[in-house]
C-alpha cells in the first residue's frame, strides 16, 4: 500500500513534466497544450540602390540589411501580425504585397507553415521563434518581407 | 684521623659496609673501627651469620615444595570454555539477579510510519530529482525557450530553425541564403518587371 502512493507520487509529479517539455520527441509541448496557433509577426523593408541609410524601425534589422550589401537606402514600409489557428489561413496586405500564411501542421517542436507572399508561395518546416526573410527583387529595389513565426 | 660517632653511626656505618654501599673514605672508616672497635666486628659477625641463616631457610624451603601440581591446579581453576552465562559464578549471578526481574508479556504491533514522512520520502525525491532532470535537459522547458530570439524578428540560435520544404515561385529566380547565428535565410526572388 505505502509503495503504491510512493509511485503515484513519483508519477503524479513526473508525467506532467515529462509531457509539457516541449523539447524533440514525444513531448508534448506547453504552446501545443495551451493553443493550436501560430503568431506571426511580419515586417516590410524597401531597399533601394539610390537612397542613403536606414530609417529608424529599418534599423532594428540591421544584421538583415547588412546582407544586401547591393542596396544603400533602407525604409520600413509596414509591419503587422497575424494569429493563425491549427490548418487555417490568414491574409493581409502589408507594404503592397498581399501575405498569407497557412499553419500546416504543429507537432509541438516544429510547424510546417505555408507563406504565401504575392505569387510566392514557400512550404517551410519552422521552429518555434524562426524567422525567414523574402528579398524579392524588382528593377533597382527589393522589398524584404521579414516573417517570424511563435506558437 | 680518629672519627668520633655514636654507636648508632657506627651501626648504619657496618650496615652500609655489610652491604656493599659505602661512599668515598667510609669503606676504609669501617675497617678502621671494625680492627679497633670489638663492637663493630661482632656487629658485623651477626649480619654475616644473619644472611647465610635466611638463605638457607630459602633454599631448604623451595627443595621442600612439591611443583608437581602447580599448573595442574590452575588449570583446574580456570573456567571450562567461553566464559558465559551458561557456566560458572556468571550463571549463578544472573540467575539470581533474573528473580528480581517480573516479566510482564505486551502484544507488539508493527512500527507504526508517519504519512508526512511516507509522502515525502523517497519517492518525492526521487520524482524531484526526475523532474529537474526534465526540466534542465528537455530545451524551451518551463519558459526557458532558447529558439525565441530576444532582438525583433532575429533568429540567433545556431540550430536549424527553418527547412525549406517548397519554393513555388514565378520569379526570374530564387536563391536561398542559409540562415547562420547571426542572420535569418534568406530566400532571394527576382521579380520581371512587368509582374
Amino acid at each position: 500500500m505505502k509503495t503504491l502512493m510512493k509511485m503515484l507520487l513519483a508519477l503524479s509529479l513526473f508525467v506532467p513534466a515529462f509531457l509539457l517539455a516541449p523539447g524533440d520527441g514525444p513531448l508534448l509541448s506547453i504552446a501545443e497544450a495551451q493553443a493550436a496557433e501560430a503568431t506571426v509577426r511580419v515586417d516590410v523593408i524597401r531597399a533601394t540602390k539610390e537612397g542613403s541609410g536606414a530609417d529608424k524601425r529599418s534599423a532594428r534589422f540591421k544584421s538583415i540589411l547588412d546582407q544586401a550589401p547591393q542596396y544603400k537606402g533602407f525604409a520600413y514600409q509596414e509591419g503587422g501580425s497575424l494569429k493563425v489557428p491549427l490548418g487555417k489561413s490568414e491574409s493581409k496586405d502589408l507594404g503592397g504585397r498581399k501575405l498569407t500564411v497557412t499553419l500546416v501542421s504543429l507537432d509541438g517542436s516544429k510547424s510546417k507553415t505555408e507563406v504565401v507572399i504575392d505569387n510566392h508561395k514557400t512550404t517551410l518546416s519552422l521552429k518555434n521563434g524562426a524567422t525567414t526573410v523574402w528579398a524579392i527583387k524588382k528593377g533597382d529595389a527589393a522589398d524584404l518581407v521579414i516573417v517570424k513565426v511563435s506558437y | 684521623m680518629t672519627v668520633i660517632m655514636t654507636p648508632e653511626e657506627r651501626d648504619q656505618l657496618i650496615q652500609r659496609y655489610y652491604d656493599g654501599e659505602t661512599l668515598g673514605n667510609e669503606g676504609r672508616q669501617a675497617e678502621a673501627l671494625l680492627e679497633a672497635d670489638p663492637e663493630a666486628r661482632q656487629l658485623l659477625a651477626h649480619l654475616r651469620t644473619m644472611s647465610d641463616a635466611i638463605q638457607t631457610d630459602i633454599a631448604l624451603a623451595v627443595a621442600e615444595e612439591d611443583f608437581s601440581s602447580y599448573w595442574t591446579d590452575i588449570h583446574e581453576r580456570l573456567p571450562k570454555g567461553p566464559l558465559t552465562l551458561e557456566t560458572g559464578e556468571e550463571r549463578d549471578r544472573a540467575f539470581a539477579a533474573a528473580g528480581d526481574v517480573v516479566v510482564t508479556e505486551v502484544p507488539m504491533a508493527p512500527p507504526r510510519r508517519s504519512l508526512w514522512r511516507m509522502l515525502f520520502g523517497p519517492g518525492l525525491a526521487t520524482a524531484g530529482a526526475l523532474a529537474v532532470l526534465v526540466a534542465f535537459f528537455a530545451p524551451g522547458t518551463f519558459g526557458l525557450d532558447a529558439s525565441v530570439p530576444s532582438g525583433p524578428a532575429i533568429a540567433t540560435n545556431v540550430d536549424h530553425t527553418v527547412e525549406i520544404e517548397e519554393i513555388d515561385s514565378d520569379g526570374l529566380m530564387v536563391m536561398v541564403t542559409q540562415e547562420s547565428a547571426e542572420v535569418p535565410g534568406i530566400i532571394w526572388i527576382t521579380e520581371s518587371e512587368e509582374s
